[in-house]
């Protein structure tokens, strides 16, 4: 765990930047980012104040590839109010190229019946890439099947 | 080589575990009466008054259902226990057990001699502005409130999907390790369903306490199996069906810890607790093989550290069963059934309280409901009681002489809790 007494911290390294706001407003542009870690070397993503893995505060943001593999999906009957409208949707667990696992709706796996999740799931693993996309007011990242 | 234990559990409480608006056991009462309720009966089981009682501790998750916070202040009046040392604390769905270890941790230190720990949960209503007026809630707001226990800041903002995400890709994930086809690990998934309703039907304090063949009867079905496979059973987020999912309650659950050396002075038959541990993770909790969760193997290695022994020695072991899928995988996490044999031993009965391996056997978050923060508790309530050979047409056969207890607190954390009877 990275670790520096207070005195050797400049006042600006005090600070703790409004990283949230920082990567809803660059999704906006198209970019996608995460954080690389100094210390450990790897990456954290979607982006915090530490590295996800060592706990480092010595972490930079750099963007992702954006590609991943999806390795399961589901809908769930009772998806939270504001996402009821997207409903059935693939939901699904997926390994970014640069290590860190992240959940979100995936486009081109089909979720519209049980059968058809059943299916789609004994076609895993795929390819995936990552897309900006506006959800329910918000622009949030998303990723559609490229293949195998 | 067991360790030498510095707490013990010398009584325990539960209320009947339903719907306030309903259930007669509940019918009209309010938050503060079900915790008391609780509470006194830990106090009796223990067979201490509130002179005895050195501080309190009030577990509960929800402010939305009880409209409370500082429960302790509250509480004081109810409880008997005015100007005592208390606070309210919460790890929302673990919260109870990881009251065991905050309490061991305070009896420890010397500070105090027994601590009430009592939790409380309303999920089904609130009060409208009115005390004794309740007034229902509605399961999508139910479920708004409860996920700002997820990561609010992206997570939950990424088409967040908890049935996806806790049921239905752990249990594809458990079926991809283990080789088994879509057709056999739902069959797995029923008979995990059968041995919850088999403990619950024998639980007057569960929320669920009709048999599975009784259901099936209802719906006209002969065979069980074929009742679980029907239209009657959908999906909640495939391949989890709706039988394998939790139903939300109201009510409370209390227990007092004290330090292991008097112990005997209050009680007959002291329950040592002789480990815990807890540990937190942000969601996503698991990567790519979704039954490897290093939380709970963590809290599982270092309560067993604790408590010197193996998950090979435990005769009993209870485990958050939001999804019943849980039951399967983390039995093998804590080294109770090896890997990727759990499901043969649901198939076979020996979870059962008949077995040789008992589990859950109040009816888990299905059967006996679950109360968020107080559920813990209902299940420390069981443990206890079958520890002590007091569980009633449940008792198990087998006896037990150490146990484990198992939760997850949503979000996601982890507590653990190991017993072992004198």
């Amino acid at each position: 765990m990275e670790c520096r007494l207070l005195s050797q911290y400049s006042k600006k390294d005090k600070m703790v930047e409004t990283v949230a706001k920082r990567f809803y407003e660059s999704l906006a542009k198209n970019e996608i980012y995460g954080i690389k870690c100094n210390s450990c070397g790897k990456w954290s993503f979607p982006p915090v104040t530490a590295c996800k893995l060592c706990g480092s505060r010595k972490v930079e943001w750099k963007k992702i590839s954006g590609d991943g593999t999806v390795y399961f999906y589901s809908t769930s009957l009772l998806p939270p109010k504001k996402f009821a409208k997207y409903s059935p949707y693939a939901y699904g667990l997926i390994e970014l190229k640069e290590g860190p696992t992240f959940f979100t709706m995936v486009e081109g796996l089909d979720a519209s019946t049980p059968e058809k999740t059943k299916e789609g799931n004994k076609k895993l693993p795929l390819k995936v890439k990552a897309k900006v996309s506006e959800k329910a007011g918000m622009n949030v990242v998303l990723f559609k099947v490229v293949g195998k | 080589m067991v360790s030498k234990p510095k707490s013990s559990v010398i009584g325990v409480g539960c209320t009947k575990f339903g719907n306030i608006l309903q259930t007669p056991e509940l019918k009209g009462k309010t938050m503060h009466e079900m915790m008391t309720e609780a509470a006194f009966e830990a106090m009796d089981d223990a067979g201490i008054t509130s002179k005895d009682i050195d501080a309190f501790y009030i577990g509960s998750m929800l402010s939305h259902g009880t409209h409370m916070y500082s429960h302790h202040t509250q509480m004081a009046d109810w409880l008997g226990l005015q100007n005592k040392p208390a606070l309210h604390f919460a790890t929302a769905c673990s919260t109870l057990n990881t009251g065991l270890g905050l309490a061991t941790m305070a009896v420890a230190s010397g500070k105090f001699k027994s601590i009430l720990v009592v939790g409380g949960e309303t999920l089904g209503s609130y009060p409208d502005d009115n005390p004794i007026v309740r007034k229902a809630i509605d399961p999508a707001d139910l479920w708004y409130w409860t996920d700002f226990g997820v990561d609010q800041i992206y997570a939950y903002h990424h088409c967040y999907d908890i049935a996806s995400a806790y049921g239905a890709i752990p249990t594809l994930g458990y079926a991809k390790k283990f080789g088994l086809s879509p057709e056999k690990m739902d069959e797995a998934m029923y008979y995990v369903y059968k041995a919850v309703k088999t403990h619950s039907a024998l639980n007057p304090k569960a929320f669920v306490t009709t048999t599975l063949e009784e259901d099936a009867k209802s719906k006209g079905f002969k065979d069980t199996l074929e009742y679980w496979k029907s239209k009657n059973n959908p999906f909640f987020a495939y391949p989890t069906r709706l039988l394998s999912a939790l139903n939300t309650v109201d009510g409370a659950s209390a227990y007092i810890v004290t330090r292991a050396d008097i112990a005997k002075k209050y009680n007959k038959q002291p329950i040592d607790i002789l480990g815990y541990h807890w540990s937190a993770s942000n969601y996503p909790w698991y990567g790519k093989d979704p039954t490897d969760w290093p939380i709970d193997k963590i809290a599982f290695a270092n309560a067993f550290k604790m408590a010197g022994i193996t998950g090979k020695q435990l005769d009993y072991l209870y485990v958050h069963d939001c999804m019943q899928i849980y039951q399967l995988i983390l039995s093998e996490v804590a080294g109770y059934f090896n890997k990727g044999e759990a499901w043969k031993a649901f198939k076979e009965g020996r979870t059962l309280y008949t077995g040789d391996k008992p589990m859950n056997t109040s009816g888990g978050r299905h059967g006996k409901g679950h109360a968020f923060g107080a559920s813990p508790g209902a299940e420390t309530y069981e443990i206890i009681k079958q520890m002590r050979g007091e569980a009633g047409k449940r008792q198990c056969k087998e006896d037990i002489k150490i146990a484990a207890q198992h939760n997850h607190g949503y979000g996601m954390q982890t507590a653990v809790t190991i017993f072992k009877k004198r």
